[in-house]
């Protein structure tokens, strides 16, 4: 208990500097809409695919479904960061390397009534944008103005929306679970533009678009889980989520320069954004303790997106790029320990492999798909304390393709979290 | 554990970025790229003006009837200084000789004829600084006339040994600045304007063994009834000394989502009117402009000042970019642009202005 509360004061200390930052630039896609869109924070489910609806709660508080949450015995905490690398292709064959490096999520899952019922807290990043693009191009203002040969323009973007989720999980029965969260969602986007000049004559420019939104939504979920299906110890799980579309309050500032030296450029521009629902369908199947296999599937109706802000992407009142997204991933996990607590280090770590496909809700033009697929795997190591352990993701994929303006990356991401779990309220046995 | 997060922290600090162009047509296509937008203004007009001629560093005395913009006269005031500590010589000895010395650096008018220039003195006190080109001096008998040729740069007017007499015990005593309150020039003839550069200016006084300079210091130009020119159909004809300015307003539409990089104000330059003139007859061309934001309080805001180039004026400086800027973006208070010939540039010279002002304005679309 002593090292989950100094792991909690750690991640309270840096997290909050965290929170909503990020060192280093990613893919250009995440200039478009919100920013690039993530899974609630679970260091298992990144690993399996990115998902994991139906997954019980044993191992990782998984808030993205909150039936899940009934099926903790311990208290968790869990937190992570990770290192992203995307190498970007246009059509050209020119590529340019941009790495990033980011606070992934702190979750906390406590069980009120162990494998009952439960409760969970979380903090993990709803989208991210990260970019940056620089070009040198030739000046060339006519005969009007005389100037210097060359200007630099700098586009990067940073932010993004985050998460601050509270669950509930209440299972009725052997068979079915139900789930309550509700979500706080927050975060500031920004848009820098920078214009620089060789001719000291020409002032450089910052523009710094910074885009302020907030709101909270409902998160339903159910979970049944049938035993004995195909053979005596195996069980199979359904899983229905259902977060509910919200609307975000969105202000936003333009102004030159930043801090204290920025001069806004516009009046405040307030509005609000609607986020659509999010329909989630998963099974897992696990035919014994030493194996388990999940497929989810994610709906989220974005062609009904409608903001009275414009973003990349999205004018309002005006043309829009987004469109239906669909989330297809599935995994599998193999711990050779089984229940085996005394098995050796290697079968006490777990073995994640898994897919995902993803249509993008929304696009740089209309008629274009910025689709991504990727694999993502992970090794999940025992520590010396039984219900600590250590995850270390590596998920490897592409996202768009090089033709026209398009461009296509390739991306690496490294990922290391850290789960601490303890029997916390249970009364001691005497004698 | 340890082992796995040095790794992890190498990983992170060994990973370089290699930002480049790729994903630019990502962006809007025109975001990021200078361009330069031109903002008409309104013709120039006249506006009232004060011409502050106390204490410039020329003062005009003179008449001229121009054939093609009328008559203007100056009427120029100077005020000495003693120099305070002088020779035995000087104290002892009377004062045998002395002359007003005008270092003449400005003409306009008939350059060939020469000018009776008439001296007068001034009877009360008068003050330099922040004193305006109508400000009333009261002024007493002549004191003498001279013949004066407009080519000369040293023009030299002998005092009248009567008056030397009257003053001699006034030059040498220490309340010199009290009793004697210097001279106003003017020209019989109505066919020049002189100009005089204070600096340099001076009273030589001879004495037995010794000659001492009393400087000129204090100066004022007096322009009585000023008219001006009026524009024509060939553009606005605009002349110092006049009590007028030249006023004009940037046609702006609505607030734009761009950034300024450079902005500079151009106003066209028409020489022709210095060009093309009688035989003999000089009539400079305004070589420096000052450019002012007027805004609807009142409040004036000098921008900078600028020197004619081949065809126009072009103001840029960071106070023009930074009001400029608040311009842009539909935030300004500005009323109107106002033109004028610098004070320290005293004279009646004059500029064919024969199209609007023009704003060139470099900038860069920005996102919205």
């Amino acid at each position: 208990m002593r090292r989950i509360l100094l792991f909690v004061l750690l991640s309270t200390l840096t997290g909050s500097t965290a929170f909503a930052q990020q060192s280093g630039e990613g893919s250009v896609y995440s200039r478009f809409g919100l920013g690039q869109l993530l899974p609630h924070y679970a260091s298992k489910s990144y690993a399996l695919g990115g998902e994991g609806l139906a997954y019980n709660s044993v191992t990782f508080t998984n808030l993205a479904n909150p039936a899940s949450l009934s099926d903790q015995g311990l208290v968790r905490l869990s937190g992570g960061m990770r290192f992203e690398g995307v190498e970007t292709t246009d059509a050209l064959d020119v590529q340019s390397k941009l790495s990033s490096s980011s606070f992934d999520g702190l979750t906390l899952g406590i069980p009120l009534i162990p494998n009952k019922v439960g409760v969970a807290l979380g903090f993990s990043k709803m989208s991210q944008v990260g970019y940056l693009i620089d070009v040198v191009k030739p000046l060339d203002l006519g005969d009007a103005l005389d100037s210097g040969e060359s200007f630099g323009a700098r586009f990067q973007g940073s932010g993004g929306l985050n998460r601050i989720s509270t669950g509930v999980g209440y299972r009725l029965n052997r068979t079915l679970s139900l789930g309550l969260r509700t979500d706080v969602i927050f975060g500031l986007i920004e848009d820098v533009q920078e214009t620089v000049f060789q001719d000291a004559r020409y002032v450089d420019a910052k523009v710094v678009r910074s885009t302020r939104l907030v709101g909270a939504t409902l998160g339903l979920g159910g979970r049944l889980s049938l035993r004995g299906l195909l053979r005596e110890s195996d069980f199979f799980n359904v899983a229905l989520t259902l977060d509910l579309p919200t609307t975000l309050d969105a202000t936003r500032v333009v102004a030159e320069g930043r801090g204290l030296t920025a001069d806004t450029l516009s009046s405040e521009i307030t509005g609000s954004t609607k986020i659509p629902l999010s329909v989630g369908l998963g099974v897992l199947y696990q035919p014994s303790a030493k194996i388990s296999m999940n497929a989810d599937l994610r709906f989220e109706p974005w062609s009904n997106f409608s903001s009275d802000l414009s973003f990349p992407g999205y004018t309002a009142g005006g043309q829009s790029n987004t469109d239906d997204r669909l989330r297809v991933s599935g995994g599998i996990e193999y711990f050779p320990a089984g229940r085996d607590l005394l098995a050796s280090f290697m079968e006490r770590t777990a073995y994640r492999l898994g897919a995902f496909t993803e249509s993008g809700y929304i696009s740089p033009a209309a008629g274009q798909r910025v689709n991504s697929y990727g694999i993502t795997s992970g090794v999940s190591l025992p520590t010396l304390n039984a219900g600590t352990r250590i995850d270390i993701n590596l998920d490897v994929g592409t996202r768009g393709t090089a033709t026209g303006s398009l461009v296509r990356d390739r991306y690496f991401r490294i990922g290391i979290n850290v789960n601490f779990a303890e029997r916390w309220f249970a009364r001691r046995q005497l004698g | 554990m340890h082992r796995l997060l040095l790794a992890f922290c190498l990983l992170a600090v060994a990973a370089c970025d290699d930002p480049a162009p790729v994903g630019i047509d990502l962006v809007d296509e025109q975001s990021g790229t200078p361009y330069v937008l031109q903002v008409q203004s309104s013709a120039p007009e006249y506006i009232p003006a004060i011409e502050n001629t106390g204490n410039a560093a020329r003062t005009l005395f003179g008449s001229v009837d121009d054939p093609e913009l009328g008559t203007t006269e100056a009427r120029g005031y100077l005020d000495f200084v003693s120099p305070g500590v002088f020779t035995q010589a000087f104290e002892n000895n009377p004062i045998e000789r002395a002359d007003l010395l005008l270092l003449s650096n400005y003409l306009y008018g008939d350059s060939l004829t020469e000018v009776t220039v008439t001296l007068r003195s001034v009877d009360l006190e008068w003050s330099g600084t922040g004193t305006n080109s109508d400000t009333t001096i009261f002024v007493g008998d002549v004191v003498t006339q001279s013949l004066q040729h407009p080519q000369s740069t040293l023009l030299a007017i002998p005092l009248p040994d009567d008056w030397i007499a009257r003053w001699d015990t006034t030059f040498k005593s220490e309340t010199f600045g009290d009793a004697f309150h210097g001279f106003e020039l003017t020209t019989e003839s109505r066919s020049l304007v002189f100009g005089a550069q204070v600096l340099g200016s001076s009273i030589r006084l001879v004495t037995a063994g010794d000659t001492t300079f009393f400087s000129a210091g204090r100066s004022l130009t007096r322009l009585i009834d000023p008219v001006g020119p009026s524009s024509g159909s060939s553009g606005l004809i605009f002349q110092d000394g006049q009590a007028q300015a030249a006023a004009f307003t940037p046609q702006f539409g609505a607030p734009t989502s761009l950034v300024l990089n450079r902005g500079l104000v151009r106003v066209p330059a028409d020489t022709s009117l210095s060009v093309n003139t009688p035989t003999g007859f000089s009539r400079p061309a305004i070589a420096q402009l000052q450019l002012d934001w007027i805004s609807r309080d009142g409040t004036r805001l000098p921008i900078g000042l600028a020197s004619r180039g081949e065809t126009y004026f072009q103001f840029e400086s960071i106070q023009l970019h930074d009001s400029l800027s608040v311009l842009l973006r539909g935030k300004s208070a500005l009323d109107h642009f106002e033109l004028r010939v610098p004070d320290s540039d005293n004279g009646i010279s004059v500029i064919l202005m024969p199209t609007a002002p023009v704003l060139h304005l470099a900038v860069t679309p920005v996102q919205r």
